[in-house]
């Protein structure tokens, strides 16, 4: 944000009593949008997947609010706004009204580091990802001392079990993005975008099998830790009556579904950022002096003037191209949703201590090693530096992308499979 | 020295082999999952979107589901209202001895001079049956059925009552099973139709029908003077 509101002043030439003004109003900005969008985000996120599960599911979902439903949520938000804010009588007061607001905080401020694209980010800092692991740890507090004050079983019971689950995940959430830092150097959300392409066998997952398996832990332990299912055991409805959020009513019962959904928004992003090219678009000769294949990195976007039409195109394909990942993993992640049962608390406990974590860590043993031997870069440039460096790490990306296409052939393969094997009685028919 | 496969001790090897076994297996079956619950997502719904795509005739819904879905349609077991196809009813009230919440009334009267027993009530109060199926068992003509329909809102629940003798001074002659065949019973819901319990015609705000308000209680047994030249037959 910082370094568009530079370009203004420059641009307009406004004297620097009127620049401090506004700074201002640009990191105004910066905490009011991110905010809005999250707040619309968990809105449309929860509408889409209450239909998306319905599908599945193979009822049809919310639909009477406005057309096909799409003001539901704003129809749920003003009805649970309306319901009285209630505290029980033998509760611990003050930490039971802190508990949600902790929660929610703590999710908010790691949206500070999450980028929209292109130059827009709420603050691009040098430390972004240990920022993020950082303030997201807010959100256990939060959850331990909702449960703990309620003074009600189940909600303690949902209270620790929160706690031992997001610290045991903690580990391989880390350690997998320890291998974003390792591969590219920085910590900083932009300079991690920056050194990835826009091709797919550019991104971080593909550059070699493990940062790929490191993609997979990183994606699993974020379940894990944003509680979605099949980690739900906090909230888990049939055994604790609502976990942590059983004794909360009104617009604090409200945050702690708002803390969910944004973090479904953190996670998705992160991965998108980590992982899987961030908003990076191919230039595509919009830019002179640039080669066509190089890639609009946030960097390349944010040094064009703000006034030039290479700069706008940009920025909104950038934005675009991350908004779409992003939705997408957040639509797999509710697919998750819909398809896995909850995990008992030893298999979750299993899954991270005997999978996760040493996975995590052979992950990153074999990606320090596997840096000496393939550079990261773009693939084009690998290619054409063409010493044998180059061209092995381009093979070895290139096989990584297959594998996954594989597995996405596989995938689409059994869907198929699925659909033409239903039985006729069970409604079979397409209905695109 | 324990047997290959069993569960006891296993060397480092098979151990080590289990657990990428384990990681591929979990992988795979995730996707498989993945895969059921997409391809459900590319399908029609089941639901019937009830007050909308419902123009209350059930027959004609099913009609057009089974034009859509192939065949599928409410299951024949459903246990809608009861009807009674008072043409193959034979008076036995076996179905009123079977309900365990007196929910069947049938009155039977004797039409004088005459050895002739006639039904000059035969009354389902659907508010109140619980749809148990225990009156169908025991009828020996199948007369008393349950049919798909459950559409029958009303503004008062008197007209929940279903008379399938609509006007007592027109009594119904019980059935006698022939030897050897029976006459087919009237397809299911069409009775109930006739009748206005259900169906399309049918206004929720209607004025209440002259007889219900003092047949209501069934307790009591209305008296009625069974006018002869009104019988059939
Ligand atoms: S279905 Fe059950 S409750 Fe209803 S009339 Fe028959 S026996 Fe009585
Ligand atoms: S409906 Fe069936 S069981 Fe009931 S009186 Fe008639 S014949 Fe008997």
């Amino acid at each position: 944000m910082q370094g568009i509101v530079d370009q203004v002043i420059d641009r307009f030439g406004i004297p620097v009593a009127w620049s401090q003004l506004l700074y201002f109003v640009g990191a105004g900005l910066a905490i009011i949008l991110p905010f809005i969008y999250v707040l619309v985000f968990a809105g449309v996120y929860i509408l889409l997947e209450r239909r998306i599960g319905g599908r599945m599911q193979s009822r049809i979902g919310p639909n009477r609010v406005g057309p096909q439903g799409v003001i539901q949520w704003v129809a749920d938000a003003l009805k649970v706004l309306t319901k009285e804010d209630l505290v029980p009588r033998s509760a611990d007061g003050p930490l039971f009204r802190i508990g949600p607001l902790l929660a929610v905080v703590g999710v908010m401020l790691g949206v500070a580091v999450v980028p929209f694209g292109g130059p827009w980010i709420g603050a691009d800092l040098d430390v972004g990802l240990l920022y993020l692991l950082s303030v997201t740890s807010l959100v256990v507090c939060g959850i331990l001392m909702s449960g703990w004050a309620s003074n009600s079983k189940w909600a303690l019971f949902g209270g620790l079990r929160s706690t031992a689950q997001i610290v045991s995940y903690e580990i391989p959430h880390a350690t997998s993005l320890l291998a974003v830092v390792l591969l590219t150097g920085t910590m900083s959300v932009q300079g991690i975008i920056g050194s990835q392409g826009w091709l797919p066998w550019d991104w971080l997952a593909m550059h070699s099998p493990f940062a790929l398996a490191a993609f997979v832990i990183y994606f699993i332990s974020s379940l894990a830790e944003g509680s979605r299912v099949p980690f739900d055991l906090p909230e888990a409805e049939s055994e604790l009556v609502a976990g942590y959020n059983t004794e909360y009513s009104g617009w604090r019962f409200l945050l702690f579904f708002l803390t969910e959904l944004a973090n479904v928004w953190v996670m998705s992003a992160i991965a998108v950022v980590g992982f899987l090219g961030g908003g990076n678009v191919p230039t595509l000769g919009l830019v002179d002096g640039m080669p066509w294949y190089a890639t609009a990195t946030p960097a390349v976007i944010a040094s064009l003037p703000l006034a030039s039409v290479g700069f706008w195109v940009l920025v909104v394909f950038s934005f675009a191209s991350i908004m779409f990942k992003c939705w997408v993993v957040a639509v797999v992640i509710s697919q998750v949703r819909w398809t896995m049962p909850r995990f008992r608390v030893d298999q979750m406990m299993l899954l991270c201590w005997k999978y996760l974590v040493p996975l995590s860590f052979a992950a990153i043993l074999v990606l320090m090693v596997l840096m000496r031997f393939l550079p990261l870069a773009d693939s084009a440039r690998l290619a054409a530096s063409f010493d044998g460096r180059g061209l092995v790490a381009l093979l070895v990306r290139l096989a990584t992308t297959a594998l996954c296409a594989l597995a996405v052939a596989w995938y689409v393969g059994r869907v198929a499979f699925t659909i033409r094997n239903a039985r006729d009685e069970l409604f079979v028919k397409f209905a695109l | 020295m324990p047997r290959r496969g069993s569960p006891g001790i296993v060397g480092p090897r098979h151990a080590v082999g289990r657990y990428f076994a384990g990681i591929w297996t979990a992988l795979k079956n995730v996707g498989e999952g993945m895969a059921v619950t997409m391809s459900w997502l590319l399908r029609r719904p089941i639901t019937v979107q009830y007050p909308d795509r419902y123009d209350g005739q059930l027959n004609r819904f099913m009609r057009d589901l089974e034009q859509i879905d192939q065949g599928q349609k409410l299951p024949l077991a459903y246990r809608g209202f009861l009807e009674v196809d008072m043409d193959v009813c034979t008076a036995c009230q076996a179905c009123e001895r079977a309900c365990p919440i007196d929910c069947i009334a049938i009155t039977i009267d004797k039409v004088a001079d005459e050895r002739r027993r006639v039904m000059t009530r035969f009354d389902i109060d659907l508010g109140k049956c619980m749809y148990c199926g225990l009156c169908v068992d025991p009828c020996p003509t199948a007369a008393i059925q349950h049919t798909p329909e459950f559409e029958a809102t009303s503004q008062y629940v008197e007209n929940l009552v279903a008379r399938f003798v609509p006007d007592p001074r027109r009594p119904c002659t019980p059935y006698k099973i022939p030897k050897g065949q029976q006459i087919p019973r009237k397809p299911l819901g069409s009775v109930l139709r006739e009748l206005g319990v259900c169906g399309p015609k049918k206004d929720p705000f209607a004025p209440l029908p002259p007889f219900s308000g003092a047949r209501r209680s069934f307790g009591l047994h209305a008296a009625f003077s069974v006018d002869r030249s009104l019988c059939d037959k």
